[in-house]
Parts: C-alpha cells; structure tokens; sequence
C-alpha cells in the first residue's frame, strides 16, 4: 500500500536540513553609507564564516519531471526522503551510473529502482543513444515509496561552436553539462525550452533559494547571485537582470527616502516582478517600474506634487527606460510627463495615487509618427497610464530597447549608428519589426518574440560575434563558479563581483550598468578579475567556492596533464588555442610532472591552474 | 620661480615658438633648466563633480534681483556675519558684492584670499540635452558628441606620456576622460592595488604563463577592438604593480595639520598628495601628469536643501571643498606645480521645483585652484529673469567649458594654442585664468 503524498513549496523548505544551507552570511561586514563599492578590507578581514557545506554537484540537483521529493502532509511526520539527483551528461558507449541517496526515519530497507531509460544505477549506453532521456528513480522503504525524474544528456563526444554560442549568450557560463546539453537538444528546442521557463525543472534551485534569508543587503545581493548561477532557468535570470538594470534603482536611494527601512523588501519584490514578466510584455514592465515603490523613491515620483513637479522621473523616463537620449522626445515633453505624474504616490508599501497631489490638465505628449498625443484633462492616474501606453507603443522605444538587447546578446560594439555594421543595423530593424508587432497587452511573449527574432539571425551567429562580448562582472564572477560545479558563499561572491566593479543594487546613476565590454576592463578591474580567480579557488579563504578538484577531475574522467588541460579549456574557454593549451600544460607539469594521485600536489596546481585558466584573456570573452 | 610664470616668460620671449615648450626645456641653458627642475613637472588634478552640481547654490549671486524669487526655500541668504548660513563674502574685481560662496565652503576662502582660487559660476557648453550620460561623456571627451577617446588621453598622447604612471584614474573602472586606444592606469586606491600576501607566487604565474597570452592577443591578426582593449589591458594590468607597491611601502603622513575628509573622495586626494610628493623621489621616477577622482551625489532633485549643514547639497559641497583646501594645505610649496580643476555635467533648474530640490540645467560652477593664477571670479552674468534664462528655465553658459581646457593645456603642460585647438575641436576664446 504505496502512498503517493502531496508537495507543498513550504514543506519544500523544512525538509532541506540535510542540504547545504545556503543562508548568506550574517556576519560579513555591511556596508555604511560611506563605505564604498570597492571595499575590499571586508574580504581579507572577515575570515572563513557561513561556509557553506560541501556538495558536490553531480549527486544533488533538482528532482525529475515527477515531482520532487515527496513528503508528508502539514502537521505529519516526515518519514521517507529523496536527496535531489542532479542530471548527468555520458557520452554515447560509456557507463552512466546515478547513485541516489535517500533517508528514512522509520528505519528499514531502502529500495531503488529505475524505470525509463534505466534499469538499474548503471547502464552501458549504446552508440544511437544520444539524447536527453529520461529515468525514474524511485525509493520504497516500508511501505512508502517517492519518486523523481532525472535526465541522463546521452552525447555523442562533439559539440558545434553555434550550440557553445547559444549556450554561453543565453546563461551566465558554461556547466559541463550544459557544454553537451544544446547540441544534444538541438538549439531551437533549447531556446524554446528557455523561452518557455515554466517548463523547466528547477527543483532543486527552488529548494535552495527557499532557504535563504533576505532580510539585509548582503543577502539581497548573495540572493540575487545565487539565481544567476544555480537557476536553470538561465535565459530569464538573464533578462531579469537586464531588465533590473534597465530600470535601476540605488538601494541606498530608497534607504533615505523612507522613515523605516524597507529598501531590502522593495527591492527584492521588484525583482521578482521583473523575472515574473522578463520574457512578457515591455508595457508591463514599464508598469512594474513606475509604480514599483523603489522607483517612486529612487526618481523621486513620490514627492512630485501637482504645485511644482519634479522632473526626475519623466526625464529618466524617456531618456532611459524607453526611447533614448536621442529618441527624438524635447524639455516640453519632460516637463508635461512631470505634470502627468504628480500624485504618483507610495502608501503603505505600494503604489498610491494621491489625486490631491496631482496637477489634472490637458497636455500634449509627443508625437507618434507625426501624430501628435493628447493627454485629456480629468484622467487622473489614467493620464500617466495613457503615457506609459504611449511610450512603450513607440517606434523609438522599439528601436532603443531591441538595440540595447542586441548590444547584450549579440555585439556590444558602441552603439552609434555610424559604428554599427549593416547586418546589426538589420537585425535591430528586424527586432523592431517583431516588437511592434507583438506590441499589445494582450501579447504575453512580446520580449521572447524579440529573442527569438534575435537568436535565430544569421548576425548573431556570426563567427565575429562570437567569443567577442566582454564578460561583465556578475558573468565573470558566475561562470566560475558555474564552470566548476561549485559550492559558494553567495555572500562572499558578491562582494567579489563588487570589487570587480559592479555593486548589486548600488548604482547610484539611473543609467545602470553597462552592456559593453569597454566599460569593465581597465588594469585595476582586470586585476580585481585575476584576483577573484584567485580567492575563489582558494582553499581556506571565506571567498572559496567549494569544488573538490581532484574529485571534480575524476569524476569527468580526466587525469593525465593533457586531458586535464583540455577539459578544462573546453570547458571553460569553448576551445583549447594552441598557445593557451601550451601554457597550461607547463604551468600544471611544473616543477615535476602532474601525479593526480599525489592529493596534495594535486589538490593545490589543480586549483592554480584553473586560476590561472580564468585569468586568461579568452575566459574574459563569452 | 612658479612654474606656470616660468613658462609664461619662455612663451613671452618666443623661445617656444613652433617646436613646443617642453622641446626647448630640454635645450636651455643650464641656469635656465635649474628654475624647470626647481620648478618640478607639471600635474593637473580633474575632480569630477558627479550628477550635476547645482552652481547656484554653490557659488551665490545674492546680488540678482531674481535669485530669492526663483528659490524662496533653497535660496542661501545673503552675506550676514550674524548668520552663519548666510553666503561667505568674497570680493573680485569684476564682480564686487556680487557673488557669495556656500558657507559649506569656507575651507576655500583662504584660498580664494590668496588669489589661487579661480570661481568659473556659467561654465557649459551649447545644446545641452540635461542628460547625466551625454553630459559627462561630452565633458570628459573633451567634445560636445560622443567620442571614443578623452581630452586628457589625447593630451598625454600628444606629449608622449601614456607610459608608466603619467596618467591615471582613481575610481573603480577608468575615467572617460583618460580613455583611448592605449590603456591608461586606473587604481581604486594605492594601499588596495596589488595581491595579498597570501596568492603567494600568483604574480610571477601570471606574469610567465598568463601576461604572453594577452600579448598575443595584441598581434593577433584581425582583431577586434574588443580584443585589442583585452589584449592591451592586460600587458599593461603589471606594468606599475612594482612602482605602486613601493609606494604603498611608504607610510604617509599628510603635512601638520592636513586633515583629509572621510570616505572615498578624501582617502583618493590623499593618496594623490603622496603620489605628488613622491615625485621628487628618484628611485620611484613617477611623473604623474594628470590624475582624476569623482565625488558623487549632486543630482539634488529633492531635499537640496539650503545651507543647513546636513542638507544634501550641503554636504557634498562640505567634503568636495574640505577636499581641495586639504590637498592644497598638504602640497604646500608643490603647488606651484599643481592645477586643480573641478568640473561637472550641468546646473541645475534656476528655480526650485515642489521638493525643496532643483532638476537639470544648463550652467553650472566650475573651479580652478593653482599658486599665481588669476583667482577671484571669471565671466559674465547671464541674469535670471525669465528673459536671460535659457527657455526661461535654464541659467545660460557665458565660458565654454573647452575654453578652460584650452587654457590648461597652454598653460600649465605647453601646448600651443594651435596644438590645443586641435586637440579639442575648438576655436579658442580667451578668459584669463592664468597669469
């Protein structure tokens, strides 16, 4: 008599004390207001605290298409658990072998069994297998049973630059995994897979971030970085950050305009709206911003009064959120937008629209292809609606906000025209064709409609877009910790990626980070780079990412100084370059010849390698 | 002899003429070289004032008849000894009881009396479009458009001095203004640059199995600017490492009674004194030319507030004078050889919008500190009725921002006004902040 029991988010939660807990650390310093974005005594002051557990990647991950470890109801006792099963990659010919875990608190016999692509934990795969298949594992231990799905990425050994390009593009760094994923999907499936984020299995994502706590900044931002790296759903943590940075607000902005500090709870709630619509509808995350209570604050709409406006917001509006400093828009149009939103209020903790306050008149608000807009007089919080609508319908919103995807995902070359090669000019045309197409509230997959148009141009496979765009700072720091299946201190982390120039939530202009390459490399931030490869394969060092090396080479095969050297070149640079590949090989067989049975010797070239690996000029590319 | 006087007398006799100055230096008689070597190489210090520091707040016309109207609760009170927030007095030529400063500038005063504080209150430039990003790139660029390269970077490039630590931007990432197609060195500050003692070797890997790897990549045929930015970045991320780090070996002490204010900006200006000073020191050979660093937090849209100590224009304009007058205290003697300029992407509204704030304007002040230059106040009012301002909104620009660059260049580091011209796309006009 099996019991099939029911999942509940919460429950999700409680039943993790076996995982890692991935609590960012309390006791990393906070920043006063003074204290500064490249603060780096708190790195080599804060010693070795919150470490996280080991784990290694390869045993845990989220469960199958099944469900997740099931558990009992509210208010019963937990009798039978799951460890999460992470998906393993094996090429075609080789032995994929799972090894589930499981505990019961009653005691007694815990029994797999694999049903699906697998019989047992091992199965010799067949020439023709390539594929992502699909395994049930189930443990039953008396009387209970729990199942999940795992996917086994069957390979056939090779790989095509075009797949590497999508998968490096549309994620913050490669995984070993992820390496054979693409191709072995095939590249339109995969990107359908990530424009359709609700169908992804991120199970054990979910289970990881359920158990953070975001209550100060430094958890704000370790949470944030923990979705960048460990989401599977890469592709809309991607486009969530874009679209956190495209409408950026300075946390620090929102601290002073409230009497009690809310700024965490405001800005972690904006993004989550963000990723809720990242792949939606640009009208709605137009809306999201103006209304959201950190941009009130930020750009100063909840003190714009109808007996003197404020132009702060209307101006950023326009310049940066929708049709761009050249988008054709004049001081008469920012000084009418100010008007229109007097009243634009924050009441307990949300949007208010504080008629009092607002200056209720006609105006005119630009013009659409030549037609110029009126603004009745008597709409109230409708007259800001009607601009949103406005803007987010215009050809130069199309226009500034496809470029500003495309310098992401395809060319970051400066984005004056005169600079700009036909093809991109093209694409740009194209991507505006698509988003004014699917311009309408009722289009749910305006944003996706545009990265589809984007990811299947010939341009952005072209052979000098790719490897070419800059990593910023949070893909610099991600893709490390990615490439290496690791464990990290989230917290750590992002201070890292501070240093590296880029200040989660703490850009104080509204312009928000840049997109372009030129903008991060400099000789200090590309020292700050060397040395974050540095620390985070530190061992002992509060910075480190838990990764143990030797098992990590073992575990993908891998043993001798060349074969170790091309793993980790493939892996992480896409290819192994001659001169790269050579450099590598005598760095790992000096002074005496590389011995991975020889642990601490192993252990600590191992890690210097792959610092010295990321601290290469390819592994700044993606 | 002031360095900059020095100079004026080599140009007056036309020594200079044709072949620049700093040719001749290297020819002159051997009494003439000793007042060049006494007088030390020249440095100029660029602050960037950062989200558009609002002028009229900063530097007074109390005497405007229109000036109260436009800002009845920002507005700063006329000179009251009575009233300590009332503007500091300051007395020029061509404005006398005109202009006051913000009392949270007092630290400048004395540098004002002794004549080294040039007051510049309508600088900008044509076509403003009171955008943060283009403003900043034009006023760093040096160009009124967006350029890929800087006024100062093509400064250093015309003289020959993009190598060593000639150049350099304190900040995280470097100053638009250094930027150009050889990198120049940025630190965010001297005692953080380097690796901890505990990387070990790291710096020699990298230097044998890492360094050539950038360096290929600088030959590499057909490559793209990303890739030369890369690969020219990374041979020169250690070319100072050694030079900075026997810097960092020297404990500083600011001059008696030198007290730099806290956090970034102050620590910034500080480790600049020592940079400075560290000048006269053979065995670090640092010639540093042009150095930049940016304080922050102008961008007064709301609580601006007037000349209440803790009001947000307040503070910022507190700790970016405290800032100036400590780094002239702590140089002392070596200001002969040292310009500091302030500079900022625009003013703000001349009237106060509903939260106590001011949004974008036009003009805005700029300052020149430098021993024997012309102080006092530089160009002409514009008015503030609603007729002389900008669509009746924006205080005009009376002195082009280029102007003041231009006069930098001649000046200070030798450039012919020809050579100045060229290098910043602009026909000259005079203001005479150099004596």
């Amino acid at each position: 008599m099996n019991k099939k029991l029911e999942i509940s988010s919460e429950k999700l939660i409680d039943i993790s004390e076996n995982n890692e807990t991935m609590v960012a650390d309390d006791k990393a310093i906070v920043k006063d207001d003074d204290s500064n974005s490249e603060n780096k005594e708190s790195i080599v002051k804060a010693g070795l605290v919150g470490a996280a557990a080991l784990a290694l990647a390869g045993c845990k991950d989220g469960g199958g298409g099944g469900g997740g470890p099931t558990i009992a109801p509210p208010g019963s006792v937990v009798v039978l658990n799951m460890d999460p099963i992470a998906d393993i990659a094996v090429q075609e010919g080789q032995v994929a072998m799972l090894n589930p875990a499981a505990t019961s608190s009653v005691g007694g016999n815990l029994v797999f069994t694999f049903t699906g692509y697998m019989t047992s934990n091992s199965k010799q795969t067949q020439v023709g297998d390539a594929g992502i298949q699909t395994v049930k594992v189930t443990v039953t231990s008396a009387g209970l049973s729990v199942s999940q799905d795992v996917r086994v990425i069957v390979h056939t050994g090779n790989v095509t630059t075009a797949s590497l390009h999508l998968a490096r593009r549309t994620s913050f760094g490669m995984t070993p995994n992820l390496y054979y994923e693409v191709d072995v999907l095939g590249r339109q499936a995969y990107l359908e897979q990530q424009l359709a984020p609700a169908s992804i299995n991120d199970n054990l994502f979910q289970r990881r971030i359920g158990s953070v706590t975001v209550t100060r900044r430094h958890h704000l931002k370790a949470w944030t970085m923990l979705h960048m790296v460990y989401s599977k759903k890469q592709l809309l943590e991607v486009m969530t950050w874009f679209w956190d940075n495209h409408f950026n607000t300075d946390i620090n902005v929102v601290r002073n305009n409230v009497g009690r500090d809310d700024s965490v709870t405001y800005e972690r709630n904006e993004n989550e709206a963000f990723r809720a619509n990242a792949l939606g509808n640009f009208r709605q995350l137009l809306g999201i911003s103006a209304k959201s209570p950190s941009m009130l604050l930020y750009l100063d709409s909840a003190k714009n009064r109808a007996s003197d406006s404020n132009e702060n917001y209307s101006r950023e509006l326009l310049e940066l959120h929708t049709m761009g400093v050249d988008g054709g828009y004049t001081h008469l149009d920012i000084e009418a937008g100010a008007e229109i939103f007097t009243g634009w209020h924050l009441r307990n903790d949300q949007f208010f629209f504080n008629a009092a306050r607002h200056r209720d008149v006609q105006h005119n608000y630009l013009t659409t292809n030549n037609i110029p807009n009126i603004i009745p007089a008597g709409g109230g919080v409708a007259q800001g609606e009607q601009v949103l609508d406005i803007l987010a319908s215009h050809p130069e919103t199309a226009k500034f906000i496809c470029t500003k995807l495309v310098t992401l995902f395809v060319s970051d070359i400066p984005r004056q025209t005169q600079l700009q090669t036909q093809a991109i000019r093209n694409l740009i045309a194209n991507c505006v064709t698509t988003y004014l197409a699917f311009d309408n509230s009722a289009n749910q997959d305006q944003i996706a409609q545009v990265l589809r148009t984007i990811f299947s141009s010939t341009e952005f496979n072209a052979a000098a877009n790719q490897n070419s765009k800059v990593k910023s700072p949070v893909e610099f720091a991600a893709s490390i910790a990615r490439g290496l299946e690791g464990e990290t201190n989230a917290s750590a982390l992002q201070e890292l990626v501070t240093n590296m120039g880029l200040n989660l939530y703490e850009k104080l202009e509204p312009t928000g980070y840049s997109e372009k390459g030129v903008d991060w490399i400099s000789a200090n931030l590309l020292m700050e780079r060397y040395k974050t490869a540095d620390l985070m394969l530190r061992q002992n060092n509060r910075s480190r990412l838990e990764t143990d090396m030797i098992g990590y080479c073992n575990r993908h095969g891998v043993t001798s100084t060349n074969a170790i050297v091309d793993f980790f070149l493939t892996r992480l640079l896409g290819d192994s370059p001659a001169a790269a590949r050579a450099n590598a090989i005598a760095f790992l067989d000096s002074p005496t010849p590389f011995n991975i049975n020889n642990a601490s010797q192993a252990n600590s070239r191992l890690r210097r390698l792959v610092t010295l690996i990321m601290s290469y000029p390819q592994f700044q590319f993606q | 002899m002031n360095r900059r006087k020095f100079l004026k007398n080599v140009l007056g006799t036309g020594a200079a003429a044709g072949t620049g100055v700093l040719g001749n230096f290297l020819t002159m008689s051997g009494a003439q070289a000793n007042h060049v070597a006494s007088a030390g190489s020249p440095t100029l210090v660029v602050i960037f004032q950062r989200g558009g520091c609002d002028g009229l707040n900063t530097v007074v016309p109390y005497a405007d008849p229109d000036y109260y109207t436009l800002r009845p609760t920002i507005g700063i009170a006329r000179p009251d000894a009575s009233n300590p927030l009332s503007a500091i007095r300051i007395d020029s030529a061509s404005s006398t009881d005109f202009f006051g400063l913000n009392p949270n500038m007092v630290s400048l005063k004395k540098i004002y009396d002794a004549n080294d504080l040039a007051v510049l209150p309508t600088v900008q430039y044509a076509s403003s479009t009171h955008s943060h990003f283009s403003g900043q790139d034009w006023i760093e660029s040096g160009i009124p458009t967006t350029s890929s390269n800087g006024w100062l970077y093509r400064h250093l490039d015309a003289q020959n001095k993009l190598s060593g630590l000639q150049g350099l931007s304190f900040g995280s990432n470097l100053a638009k203004s250094l930027r150009g197609s050889i990198p120049v060195q940025s630190i965010g500050f001297l005692d953080q640059f380097g690796f901890p003692s505990s990387s070990g070797n790291l710096v020699d890997q990298i230097k044998q199995y890492v360094l050539p790897l950038y360096n290929d990549l600088q030959v590499k045929p057909a490559a793209s600017k990303s890739e030369l930015l890369v690969g020219n970045t990374g041979k020169i991320s250690f070319d100072n490492l050694d030079t900075i780090s026997a810097i960092n070996a020297q404990n500083y002490t600011p001059a008696p009674g030198v007290n730099y204010p806290a956090g970034r900006y102050g620590r910034r200006l500080r480790e600049i004194a020592q940079l400075i000073k560290t000048k006269n020191d053979p065995m670090l050979n640092i010639n540093l030319d042009v150095v930049t660093v940016d304080i922050g937090g102008f961008d007064t849209h709301t609580n601006q507030g007037g000349a209440g100590p803790n009001n947000r224009h307040s503070r910022q304009i507190r700790e970016f004078s405290e800032g100036i007058a400590a780094l002239y205290d702590d140089l002392g003697s070596q200001m002969d050889e040292v310009i500091i300029l302030s500079v900022t992407e625009f003013g703000r509204t001349a009237k106060e919008n509903g939260s106590a704030g001011t949004d974008h304007g036009d003009a805005s002040s700029w300052f020149m500190v430098g021993k024997g230059i012309n102080g006092g106040i530089h160009g002409r009012w514009p008015g503030l009725s609603a007729a002389q301002l900008r669509r009746g909104r924006y205080l005009s620009y009376t002195v082009d921002y280029r102007d003041i660059y231009a006069e930098i260049l001649m000046n200070h580091f030798g450039h012919t006004q020809a050579q100045a011209q060229t290098l910043l796309s602009h026909t000259y006009n005079s203001i005479g902040l150099f004596a």
